[in-house]
């Protein structure tokens, strides 16, 4: 065992007594024999070590403190909406709403009606053509109807003599 | 400790104060002087340890009895400390460690082999300034509270290496200061 290998269980376990007594038999064996480790080990438990020994305990005023914890769990279990501006304006919406529901409903159902209706018109272009169609097809019976009004007036043309008619 | 039956951490889980108010009277000294050592102020302490029993209070019905309810309160303590300490940086390592320690070593000339009780308070509150949060707890709950590794391992859900590493590098540190200052004393 050299110096090296034990510097770290000097700082550590060796002087916390975490080390098994055979790991802590051969670092006194090694102790006794070298003086730098000696030092070194010595070093660290007079000024790492026994300093933290002689701690002084604090002493908190327990029942102010307690005071003040029990006065931070009822601010915790009170409703939200006492102690946050912002969960209240919430809470104060919702409250709206619900006075005014029937209102929202009916607008609901108006909004929701002429979307289905324009929805209905984009999906059926046809059916807005049919009224432009009968326009042209009206015009167009008319046109036949006119038409056949001249066809049949020239059927009634008179030509003169029934010979006449005849040959012409 | 050995007194608060599982009946009143169970009481105190579903939000009975009164059986709070038994945790809170027997875990107050511990809980104070772990948070006080982990601040490093006298001044932080009452607003921590509040914390710390509100912290306890709130998360209490998520206690499992997996560990004993000292390993888990410490827990709670530390972290709420710990995380004080970040937040409200109120720690300046090594240089701050240094210049407390120098006055201290200046005043107890007169008297090098016995260090009077206040001395030993301002040279523990040099040296444990001097550290990061983290090792600063492991510090605290070996030297001082007196947790094995294993006990500090589970408190602070870490490895044991990893506190060993952690005692390993907060007395490299400690030692450094002292080293520098009993140097310039020579």
């Amino acid at each position: 065992m050299n110096c090296e290998d034990i510097r770290e269980s000097l700082l550590t376990d060796y002087p916390d007594g975490q080390l098994t007594a055979e790991r802590e038999e051969d670092i006194n064996q090694h102790l006794s024999a070298c003086v730098q480790c000696r030092k070194f080990s010595d070093a660290v438990c007079r000024s790492l070590v026994e300093p933290f020994k002689g701690a002084k305990k604090i002493s908190l005023p327990q029942d102010k403190v307690w005071r003040n914890i029990t006065q931070r769990i009822k601010e915790e279990q009170a409703p939200a909406h006492l102690s946050n501006p912002f969960v209240e304006m919430i809470l104060r919406a919702r409250e709206a709403i619900t006075i005014i529901k029937p209102a929202f409903a009916l607008l609901a159902i108006t909004v929701i009606t002429l979307i289905a209706m324009g929805y209905f018109n984009t999906r059926n272009p046809e059916v807005a053509d049919i009224s432009g169609s009968s326009e042209s097809d009206a015009q167009y019976i008319r046109y036949v109807a006119d038409e056949l009004s001249v066809n049949q007036s020239d059927d009634t043309v008179d030509y003169g003599t029934d010979i006449e008619n005849y040959f012409l | 400790m050995q007194d608060i039956t599982r009946d009143i951490i169970i009481r105190a889980s579903k939000g009975e104060v009164d059986a709070f108010e038994v945790i809170y009277r027997k875990c107050l000294d511990f809980v104070s002087n772990v948070a006080f050592r982990i601040v490093n102020t006298t001044e932080d302490t009452e607003e921590v340890t509040q914390e710390v029993f509100l912290n306890i209070f709130r998360q209490l019905n998520h206690f499992r009895f997996e560990s004993s309810l000292k390993t888990w309160i410490y827990r709670i303590t530390v972290n709420t400390a710990i995380n004080y300490s970040k937040k409200e940086s109120r720690h300046n390592y090594e240089m701050a460690g240094y210049m407390e320690v120098s006055a201290l070593v200046n005043t107890d000339k007169t008297a090098p082999d016995k260090i009077s009780e206040e001395s030993n308070e301002k040279i523990i509150a040099a040296l444990l300034n001097a550290l990061t949060p983290d090792q600063r707890a492991c510090i605290v709950l070996r030297s001082i509270e007196g947790l094995s590794y294993q006990e500090i391992a589970d408190t602070l859900k870490i490895p044991v290496n990893t506190v060993r590493s952690r005692i390993k590098r907060a007395r490299e540190t400690m030692l450094a200061i002292r080293k520098e200052v009993i140097n310039n004393e020579l």
